[in-house]
C-alpha cells in the first residue's frame, strides 16, 4: 500500500505513478483472491472428512478423520520439499520438473501458487482415504499418501499444468483438475481397493453385496455442502488471478453440481429405487468433478449436461464397482474417477467456439488414458509393496474392534448407548493406561 | 515361508531376552507364543506391531519405543548372550497365570455359546461346519483343537482348559470373521455385543477375562 510520503513524488510523474499503483493493486487483489481460494480448497478437507466419516461405521469414523487430517499435514510438507518442484520446476523434457525443490526464496506470486497447489495436492491424495476406509492400517495409508503427493501426483501434474508438459503441448484441456486432481486420486483409490480387498462380510456367501450403512448421514450431507462450497475456490481459484472469468466458472460449477444430484436422482426414479442421500450427495460431487476440467471453456447449458451425465455415471459406476466385488466405502472411484474422466472428455466435446472437434477429443482421450496408466499402475505397485513390507490391511482383530480403538485407542462417541458394540469407553480407558 | 527350527528358537530366545526386563515372568510364555503365532515369519519391521499388540494386552512399565529398542537390540545379540526360553514351572506366578488362563477359557466358552444361542438351529449347524473346517487348517494345540471339535460336533460342552489369551482372542476373531461372512459385519457386531452382555450378566466375575479375550 502506498503512503503519503511516497505518493507526493509519484504524483510528479502521474503516468508512471498510476501505472505502478494500478499494477500493484491488481497484483494485490489477485493474491487476495488466490489466498482466499486456497482457504476454500483447504476447507474441502473438512468436507471430505465429514463425508467419509459419516459413510463409515461409528467404530471407524475417527480413523477416517485422522487419515484426512494427517494426509494433508504430511502431504503439505512433502509437496513443498519435492512435489512442487517436480510439478512446476523447469521441465525441458516435458515429463518432469527439475527445479524449485523446497522453494525458500521466490517471488510473492510463486509463494501464492505454492500455497494454492499444495491444497490441490492434498485434495488429490485425500480421495483414497474414503475408498479404502474401515480396513486400512493408519501408518501404511499415510506412507502411501506421502508417495502419491511426492511423486505420482506431481509428475502427472507436470505433464498437464507445467507449460512445457507434453500433454500441455498437445493442447490437453483440464482447467482445474478433473483428471490431474480427481482422477489421480480415484485411480490411486482403485489400486488401493484392489490390493486391500473388501471389508469383512461386505459380500455374502452368494457373492451379492451387503449394505453396510454409514453411521451418520447428516455428516455426509454436511460434508457434501462443504465440498460444494469449497469447489468455488477450487474452480474459481484456478484462474490464479481475480478476473471476470470467475463469474462463468463458478456459475458452471453451481449448475453442474445441481445437475449432478438431479441426474443421479433421476436414475433412481427411473429404476424405481429409493432416492438415497448418499447417492444424491455423490451425484452432486460427481457433477462438480465433471465440470472441473471444462468450467472455464464451456457454456452454462453444456455445464448442466456435463454435470447431469457425471451424476448418472457416478451412480451406475458405483453399481458396477460392486458387481466387480470392489469395495469402495464412499463411492470415490465412481465420483472422482469415472465422472472425472467423463468431465475431461466433455471439456473437449463442448469447448466453446470449437464444439465436437475430433482432434481435441483425441487429445482429451490421450490425457485420460495416460492418467489412468501412470497413476493406476504406479499406485498398484506402491500399495503392493507397502502390503508386503509393512502390511496395508488391518488385521481381522482390528476390524472386529474398529480402527478407532485399535489404531488410535480412542472412540468417536464414548457416551452414546453401546448395545450394539463390544468396545465401549471403558475399554478405551484400559487401553489408555497401557499406552 | 517357514523358518528353520534352530533359527526360530534363536529368534524366540532373542525376543524373550528383549522382553524379559519389561514383562512379568509369568506372562512371558504366552507373549512368546503370541509372537510365534503371528510374527515369527514376518520381517523385523513388523516388531513395532508386535509391541503395539503387547501394549494393548499388558500393563507396560516403559514406553513402546523402549521396548522396541530392547527387542531390536536383543535380535542382534550372539546366542551365548540370549536367555533360555522360560519353562512352565509351577511357580506361584505360573499357578496364578494358569488360573487366569482357565477363567479366560471359561469366558471364551461363554461368548461362543451365547453367540450360538442367538441363532437358529439351521444357522448354528452351518456355522459349526464352517468353524470346524476353519480349525482344521489352523496350527492349534492338540488339546484345544480336540475340545473345540468335540463342542462343534455336539459331543461335549466347550471346555478348553489352559489356553493362552492370545489364542482365545484369535479364535474369537476367526469366529467373528465367519459371522461377518454369513450375516454381514453389522449383524456380527450385534451378535458379539449381545453375547458379551449376556456373559457379563450371568458371570460378572469374568468381566476382566472377557475384556482380555476380545
Amino acid at each position: 500500500m502506498l503512503n503519503r510520503r511516497l505518493l507526493v513524488p509519484l504524483l510528479l510523474i502521474p503516468g508512471l505513478a498510476l501505472a505502478d499503483t494500478s499494477s500493484e493493486t491488481s497484483s494485490g487483489i489477485n493474491m487476495v483472491w488466490l489466498a482466499t481460494a486456497s482457504a476454500l480448497v483447504f476447507l474441502m478437507q473438512a468436507g471430505f472428512a465429514l463425508l467419509e466419516a459419516g459413510m463409515s461405521r461409528s467404530k471407524n469414523s475417527l480413523n477416517v478423520v485422522m487419515k484426512n487430517y494427517m494426509d494433508v499435514c504430511f502431504g503439505t510438507l512433502i509437496f513443498w520439499v519435492l512435489g512442487y518442484g517436480l510439478m512446476f520446476g523447469d521441465n525441458p523434457s516435458g515429463w518432469i520438473g527439475t527445479s524449485l525443490f523446497a522453494p525458500g526464496d521466490v517471488d510473492a506470486e510463486t509463494y501464492g501458487n505454492i500455497l494454492f497447489q499444495t491444497m490441490f495436492a492434498a485434495t488429490a491424495v485425500t480421495i483414497a482415504s474414503g475408498a479404502m476406509a474401515e480396513r486400512t492400517r493408519f501408518d501404511a495409508y499415510l506412507f502411501g499418501a506421502l508417495v502419491v503427493t511426492a511423486v505420482i501426483y506431481p509428475i502427472f501434474g507436470s505433464w498437464v499444468w507445467n507449460s512445457n508438459g507434453w500433454l500441455a503441448q498437445l493442447g490437453f484441456i483440464d482447467f482445474a483438475g478433473s483428471t490431474v486432481v480427481h482422477s489421480v486420486g480415484a485411480w490411486t483409490a482403485l489400486a488401493g481397493v484392489i490390493i486391500l480387498g473388501p471389508r469383512l462380510g461386505r459380500f455374502g456367501p452368494d457373492g451379492k453385496p451387503r449394505e453396510i450403512r454409514g453411521h451418520n448421514l447428516t455428516l455426509v450431507a454436511l460434508g457434501g455442502f462443504i465440498l460444494w462450497f469449497g469447489w468455488f475456490g477450487f474452480n474459481g481459484g484456478s484462474t490464479l488471478s481475480a478476473t471476470v472469468d470467475i463469474a462463468l466458472i463458478n456459475l458452471n460449477t453451481q449448475l453442474a453440481a445441481a445437475a449432478g444430484a438431479a441426474g443421479s436422482m433421476l436414475v433412481s426414479v427411473i429404476r424405481l429405487r429409493p432416492i438415497l442421500l448418499t447417492d444424491t450427495v455423490n451425484g452432486s460431487i460427481a457433477g462438480l468433478v465433471a465440470i472441473t476440467a471444462g468450467c472455464a471453456t464451456m457454456s452454462p447449458g453444456y455445464a448442466i449436461l456435463t454435470g447431469a451425465i457425471g451424476g448418472i455415471i457416478c451412480l451406475l459406476g458405483s453399481k458396477w464397482m460392486l458387481q466387480m466385488h470392489l469395495d469402495d466405502v464412499v463411492g470415490a472411484v465412481a465420483a472422482h474417477g469415472f465422472a472425472g474422466a467423463w468431465g475431461t472428455l466433455a471439456a473437449g466435446l463442448f469447448l466453446s467456439g470449437d464444439l465436437f472437434n475430433s482432434n481435441q477429443i483425441l487429445v482429451q482421450l490421450i490425457g485420460i488414458g495416460s492418467c489412468f496408466v501412470w497413476t493406476f499402475f504406479n499406485a498398484l505397485l506402491m500399495y503392493f509393496c507397502i502390503d508386503k513390507v509393512i502390511g496395508l490391511r488391518a488385521p481381522a482383530l482390528h476390524e472386529q474392534r474398529g480402527l478407532d480403538l485399535s489404531e488410535h485407542a480412542e472412540i468417536g462417541y464414548p457416551e452414546f448407548p453401546t448395545e450394539g458394540t463390544v468396545y465401549t469407553s471403558d475399554r478405551v480407558r484400559t487401553l489408555e493406561l497401557n499406552r | 515361508m517357514s523358518l528353520p527350527v534352530a533359527d526360530l528358537q534363536l529368534r524366540k530366545r532373542a525376543i524373550a531376552t528383549g522382553l524379559q526386563p519389561y514383562i512379568a515372568i509369568g506372562e512371558l510364555p504366552a507373549v512368546l507364543e503370541y509372537w510365534e503365532q503371528y510374527y515369527a515369519e514376518k520381517p523385523s519391521l513388523a516388531l513395532q506391531y508386535f509391541v503395539a499388540d503387547i501394549a494393548i494386552n499388558h500393563q507396560l512399565t516403559v514406553s513402546r519405543a523402549t521396548l522396541l529398542r530392547s527387542l531390536i537390540r536383543a535380535m542382534g545379540l550372539p546366542a551365548a548372550e540370549l536367555i533360555d526360553l522360560p519353562s512352565a514351572k509351577a511357580t506361584p506366578a505360573a499357578t496364578e497365570s494358569a488360573e487366569e488362563d482357565h477363567s479366560s477359557s471359561q469366558a471364551f466358552s461363554l461368548v461362543l455359546t451365547n453367540i450360538m444361542g442367538q441363532l437358529s438351529n439351521e444357522m448354528q449347524h452351518k456355522l459349526r461346519l464352517a468353524f470346524f473346517a476353519q480349525l482344521r487348517s489352523q496350527n492349534l494345540p492338540v488339546q484345544s483343537l480336540q475340545a473345540l471339535q468335540n463342542w462343534l460336533s455336539h459331543q461335549q460342552p466347550l471346555k478348553l482348559g489352559r489356553t493362552s489369551n492370545s489364542l482365545l482372542q484369535r479364535l474369537i476373531t476367526e469366529f467373528y470373521t465367519l459371522l461377518c461372512h454369513h450375516f454381514g459385519p453389522t449383524e456380527a457386531d450385534v451378535l458379539l455385543a449381545r453375547a458379551l452382555q449376556m456373559a457379563k450378566q450371568s458371570h460378572p466375575e469374568l468381566d476382566r477375562q472377557l475384556s482380555s479375550i476380545l
